[in-house]
């Protein structure tokens, strides 16, 4: 199994796609950050070095979820876009291993793009306070749960899109619907009258697991379960549908 | 030893019959020709044998197990499927290494294959911007990747120039008469007459013929005929049972061995100034097989 996490990882490794997401969460999570940093104090904004401040730059680093769904999708649905799956199958005949490889690395790559972005929002977030001259303190519990939320949410995405991906195999389809949900579809339930039903979706999911400030979230706990209930059909499904496909 | 087999093996997508109850058998270390016309179901069939697709009913078999059932599948069977892709980003030497990676193959295997097809100077490049016929020669390194006994190639001289065509041949030569088995699909005939020994051609996903290239092209006999009379001609050698084709103003072409021939043409007292035989090519056996009735 070791080996053919090796292999899912060179694959992602040898083609632009890693190189580009990196750069493109770091780009995203360094200039909401600064936003952040800009803004504070101002109308509505927590003050500069309070919890409420530290824990939605914190928060930030969750913008990396859609990001690395989005390459959980695309390491499935490249290989049938570039019709490589029949080489990846003629290696690898067992399509159970095969996806809980893909779905392995990205797990990986999604807790070390957690970790990485934690870091350097730290860094950027402290060394600006410190210049500023603010007073920080650290050792706060809804920091810990802020950071554990990363932690725990990011992967959770990276495991779905490869789930995603398996399931609808068609690469921009498989990209725009997750994205078309969770950014339109679920914003837009509550205008419906239906934000009742949000707290069960996997957007709301996320926002209870980032102790975001909505009415009627599951509690944090929860929201960590269903939002990994979720990626787990996705990976299921998607295994179901991988298997029964001729390639 | 079986190589490689199939058992009454179907595959149908919806109402579409790709493949209907085909069985044969590629024994080891013989060189079998895969023919058919294009959409015969040659690819669905190789394919099914590499447990890509899967069969609607029937068994395909490699060393007498399912491919999903080999040990070290890439060290059995090695593949080079016609559509078959490459990542375009991805170099070529990565395409290899991650293959091997993955089949737990020794990396220095991969040095060897790109030396084996002469991609060695290529390696370094993206996929993306290789030749079709580089194309293939990297498809044919990542088969061998396994230095498999078991060779299936799907159309590998589809769509190559001349040069391409050529070097493929002999490749495919070079690697039976290292005594690999070597099974080979194409439509185009006359490549296969040169390299393979048997021959197994479908049509419509159904067995047409099978056997070795010697027995489907050997005892099929024509005569040309070149005479002042054709009608009579004509008309004596459908008497005697003998199919008869007019080729021109002077020539006739008769189905049938040229004693069969002479016995008609001297019966009915018909002036002939010119009459040989001429040995049915595979190309021409191939042809009559897959354009005429179903002979079963």
């Amino acid at each position: 199994m070791n080996r053919l996490v090796r292999a899912e990882l060179a694959k992602l490794r040898t083609t632009r796609l890693l190189s580009i997401v990196v750069v493109v969460i770091a780009g995203v999570t360094i200039g909401l950050i600064a936003m952040q940093l800009h803004n504070a104090g101002k109308v509505g904004a927590p003050s500069l070095g309070t919890v409420d401040s530290l824990r939605s730059l914190l928060r930030v680093v969750g913008v990396a979820s859609p990001i690395v769904l989005v390459v959980g999708v695309i390491a499935v649905t490249s290989e049938f876009r570039h019709t490589t799956l029949a080489t990846s199958l003629l290696a690898v005949p067992d399509r159970r291993r095969l996806l809980a490889a893909k779905a392995a690395v990205l797990a990986l790559l999604g807790a070390a793009v957690a970790v990485g972005g934690i870091a350097v929002s730290l860094a950027i977030v402290l060394a600006y306070l410190s210049a500023a001259g603010v007073p920080v303190d650290l050792a706060n519990g809804d920091l810990l749960l802020a950071v554990g939320g990363v932690l725990v949410g990011v992967p959770l995405y990276a495991v779905a899109g490869v789930g995603i991906g398996a399931l609808i195999k068609h690469q921009t389809a498989a990209v725009v619907a997750p994205l078309l949900w969770l950014g339109v579809v679920e914003q837009l339930l509550p205008s419906f009258g239906l934000a009742t039903v949000l707290r069960w979706l996997p957007g709301g999911a996320t926002s209870a697991l980032g102790r975001a400030e909505l009415p009627g979230l599951l509690p944090m706990w929860a929201g960590g379960l269903l939002l990994a209930a979720y990626a787990a059909v996705f990976l299921v499904a998607g295994l179901y549908r991988l298997a029964r496909t001729d390639v | 030893m079986v190589a490689l087999s199939l058992h009454y093996i179907t595959k149908r997508f919806g109402d579409v019959v790709a493949v209907d109850d085909l069985s044969f058998e590629v024994a080891d270390g013989t060189v079998t020709g895969f023919l058919g016309p294009n959409g015969a179901g040659k690819s669905t069939t190789l394919r099914m044998l590499l447990g890509l697709v899967r069969p609607t009913a029937g068994r395909a078999l490699v060393t007498g197990v399912p491919y999903q059932a080999l040990s070290q599948p890439l060290r059995t069977v090695g593949a080079a499927l016609e559509s078959s892709g490459f990542h375009p980003r991805r170099r070529a030497v990565d395409h290899l290494r991650v293959v091997a990676l993955a089949a737990d193959i020794p990396p220095a295997r991969v040095e060897q294959v790109l030396d084996d097809v002469g991609l060695t100077a290529a390696a370094g490049r993206r996929v993306g911007g290789f030749s079709l016929g580089m194309r293939q020669r990297l498809a044919l390194a990542t088969a061998l990747l396994g230095d498999p006994q078991i060779l299936v190639a799907d159309e590998p001289t589809n769509g190559l120039d001349p040069q391409g065509v050529r070097w493929v041949r002999g490749f495919l030569r070079h690697l039976a008469d290292e005594g690999r088995t070597v099974l080979v699909s194409s439509h185009h005939i006359a490549e296969l007459a040169l390299t393979a020994d048997h021959a197994v051609i479908i049509r419509d996903g159904r067995l047409i013929a099978q056997g070795p290239v010697a027995d489907l092209t050997g005892d099929r006999q024509r005569v040309r005929l070149r005479t002042p009379q054709t009608d009579r001609l004509a008309a004596a050698l459908t008497a005697a049972g003998i199919g008869v084709t007019r080729t021109g103003a002077d020539e006739v072409i008769a189905d049938g061995s040229t004693e069969a021939v002479g016995r008609a043409v001297a019966g009915a007292g018909i002036a002939i100034y010119e009459m040989h035989a001429e040995r049915l090519s595979l190309e021409d056996a191939f042809l009559t097989m897959t354009t005429q009735g179903d002979p079963s």
